[in-house]
């Protein structure tokens, strides 16, 4: 400040030394004063723009900043609703997927599974049967499934079994391989997994 | 001036604390977080019982400007009668419940009534994918979602898990502001429990069982299937059943598990304990001859056989083919009363099988020294003492097992919330038996099902069949007499590697009462198809030749 200030003053005195007149004109130094008062005023608004700029930029920090704040807020009163509307998008997918296994779930109990292969003409196997894949040996005795009345029930029960009570007394307790076991020689390439011969499932 | 600012210290600066908590508390909310129920699958995960989302409709009655034309409007919806909505709807309470446990989408239809003073509320509600399927083991919950039979009972304490909270701030809307207050406790889940049940054998068995219950007119009936070598019960079916989304349709002798519950004398099924006693002693061995008369008297007390006949020379054999309770009334004097109550209960009679059902019975098996001469003849063939078809079915799972009792179990294991499974604790296991007489009574066994014997029925083509029938003068608790019969049959396939122990009873057949004539086709149809789910093939075992009468 004090360096800014002192071209100023010396300038200052320079001038008031013509209104003091013939002590100037008595040192003989007429033609400086004239060339040094112009530079003088330069630097002055210099000086006053500094500290204007500076509260320029205060204010800009301060409003940055509340804007700032401000931005900050929205984002996180933002992320709120979002999470609201999410959570209630994913109540309402929770809700459908629920609704969606429990159907999967009645779909494929064992009873909606045998009403519907019922409906197919499948019946349950009287002799459960085996296919040896290494030897081709046919476990169990095949018997013939009847796809009972349309009336009964999926699961032939009581009087159904009559049938396999007739197989039971003429093929029971023989081994059960005889007489079999040619034509399914050829079939393990085909089926590899035992199975039944029977048509038949539960 | 200063009056100005002395209110104004005081709001600002006394009271404010108090302002800002009010504030504060106006803001706060608190939400209830459910913990999911687990779930009761069967062996294979399928599942038997589950709980969903659910809302209950409540009602602000001061809120309810004309209840009549609301309750139109929501009895399409709620399917509730119109005129019973009027009531709840009418009145100045500020909560009552309208409707429980309806589904999110019928809640939706709700909602966009757009009625005043309706309002909902987050719940669960249990549901039973596979309707009655397994329900007498499964169980059901009351009103409050809390076990209140079977499986839902006895494991209520694992099944809940513990309901959590969130508490935060809430805007208008409901939203959340994101502010520290916010605490949030999570709910604890439920864990799942896994039975042994195998949801296929499980229907088979109901299916025929329920068949058989109405074919024969019997009061009621179980069948029981057993994986010998583990004690695994594969199938526990009663009949008749209950549907578990609406226990209180059904009597609640239906709603338990007579299989675990209703004791009854099992009869001739019993035999095959007199007999692997006396062959364990050494006393008989499966060819010794019995000399059985028409009638004997014992303890002042005339008995016979089912079928009058005359004097007779059968083997220990024949004894168990034919079921002759004259034959095991001798059978059981060769070792006496003490060794034979020692067996019996050795093979679990009278006592806890380890399921830990609710509701389960131990039997009733009164110690030697209370029986009458009477008493320990009928002992040996099965009257005069009582059980449960668990324990009739344990006995000969023992026999199948090589002599060694594995302890029933219902319960493979859990699923906690994170899918891991812990399996149940490995059951215990007492040899009852050696080895040796269980093999020789599986032989014994195998003659019961041939054209001689009481059950050829129970037959099934290509496999070796072993079992033995009962039927027994049944306990009527009305006069406490004997009055009808309990038509049984328990057997286990193949009979040279047993995979499988099932039993059939039916309690107070009328049409009909021999168990080789009413329970074995049940145990045919059911073993049939259990060993054809399981994958297990005929062993290829010829049924040895047993000599039944004297040469």
């Amino acid at each position: 400040m004090s360096t800014a200030a002192r071209p100023a003053d010396a300038p200052g005195r320079r001038r008031a030394a013509p209104a003091a007149g013939a002590p100037a004109a008595r040192q003989g130094t007429p033609r400086q004063p004239r060339h040094r008062a112009p530079l003088a005023v330069v630097p002055t608004p210099t000086a006053r723009a500094s500290s204007g700029a500076f509260a320029l930029f205060v204010g800009a920090v301060l409003a940055v900043g509340l804007l700032g704040l401000l931005g900050l807020n929205t984002l996180l009163a933002q992320g709120a609703f979002a999470t609201t509307d999410l959570a209630r998008k994913q109540a309402a997918l929770d809700t459908a997927a629920e609704a969606l296994q429990q159907q999967v779930a009645v779909l494929e109990s064992p009873e909606v599974l045998a009403v519907s292969a019922h409906r197919l003409g499948m019946v349950g196997t009287k002799n459960p049967v085996f296919l040896d894949p290494v030897t081709g040996k046919i476990l169990g005795v095949p018997l013939a499934g009847a796809y009972p009345a349309p009336a009964a029930t999926a699961t032939p029960s009581g009087a159904p079994t009559a049938p396999a009570t007739a197989a039971t007394t003429t093929g029971a307790t023989t081994k059960p391989t005889t007489g079999a076991t040619k034509p399914p020689t050829t079939n393990p390439p085909t089926k590899p997994s035992p199975g039944t011969t029977t048509p038949g499932s539960h | 001036m200063s009056l100005f600012i002395g209110r104004l210290l005081q709001l600002q600066a006394v009271e404010a604390p108090g302002y800002a908590a009010r504030a504060e508390a106006g803001r706060l909310r608190t939400v209830e977080l459910l913990a999911t129920r687990g779930e009761i699958t069967d062996i294979n995960g399928t599942v038997l019982a589950t709980s969903v989302a659910a809302k209950n409709v409540t009602v602000d009655q001061t809120l309810v400007k004309d209840p009549a034309s609301e309750a139109m409007a929501l009895a399409p919806v709620l399917n509730i009668d119109a005129a019973t909505l009027v009531q709840k709807l009418t009145g100045t309470k500020r909560y009552t419940v309208v409707a429980k446990q309806i589904t999110p989408q019928t809640w939706g239809q709700v909602k966009a009534l757009k009625l005043p003073g309706i309002f909902s509320e987050n719940t669960t509600a249990r549901v039973y994918p596979a309707g009655d399927l397994a329900a007498n083991v499964v169980g059901f919950v009351n009103g409050e979602g809390l076990g209140a039979g079977g499986l839902e009972l006895g494991e209520q304490s694992i099944l809940a898990g513990q309901n959590g909270s969130d508490i935060y701030e809430a805007g208008a809307g409901g939203s959340e502001i994101p502010t520290d207050t916010s605490v949030q406790h999570n709910p604890v889940d439920g864990i799942t429990i896994r039975t042994t049940i195998n949801s296929d054998i499980q229907w088979e068995a109901q299916q025929t069982l329920e068949a058989e219950v109405k074919a024969s007119n019997a009061d009621s009936g179980t069948v029981v299937v057993m994986d010998p070598r583990t004690g695994a019960i594969l199938a526990l079916a009663s009949a008749p059943t209950f549907d578990p989304s609406d226990p209180g349709a059904a009597p609640i002798a239906d709603r338990g598990n007579r299989a675990v519950s209703d004791i009854y004398e099992p009869g001739s099924t019993s035999k095959v304990m007199t007999a692997a006693a006396a062959i364990q002693e050494g006393t008989l061995t499966p060819n010794s001859v019995i000399t059985v008369p028409n009638t004997l008297m014992r303890g002042g007390r005339l008995f016979h056989d089912d079928v009058s006949h005359g004097l007779e020379h059968l083997t220990l054999t024949g004894v168990l083919a034919k079921s002759s309770n004259l034959g095991a009334i001798q059978v059981a004097e060769t070792i006496g009363r003490d060794k034979l109550y020692g067996y019996l209960k050795g093979f679990g009679i009278g006592q806890p099988t380890g399921l830990d059902f609710p509701g389960e019975s131990h039997g009733i098996l009164s110690p030697p020294s209370k029986w009458s001469d009477a008493q320990f003849a009928t002992v040996s063939f099965g009257q005069g003492l009582s059980l449960t078809a668990v324990q009739a079915t344990s006995v000969y799972a023992t026999i199948a097992n090589g002599g060694v009792r594995v302890q029933p179990s219902l319960i493979a294991g859990t699923v906690a919330p994170d899918g891991t499974f812990t399996s149940s604790p490995a059951p215990t296991q007492v040899r009852v038996v050696s080895a040796q007489t269980a093999a020789t009574v599986r032989d014994m066994l195998e003659s019961v099902v041939s054209d001689q014997g009481t059950a050829p029925l129970a037959r099934i083509p290509g496999y070796t069949v072993a079992g033995k029938t009962g039927t027994a003068n049944r306990v009527d608790d009305s006069c406490s007499c004997y009055r009808g019969y309990t038509a049984s049959f328990i057997g286990f396939a193949p009979a040279d590697a047993p995979r499988l122990v099932i039993s059939v009873t039916l309690q107070n057949p009328k049409n009909g009462h021999f168990g080789g004539r009413l329970g074995a086709p049940v145990f045919r149809q059911v073993m049939a198809f259990s060993l054809q789910t399981l994958g297990i093939p005929p062993t290829g075992g010829v049924p040895p030749k047993m000599r039944l009468v004297a040469p």
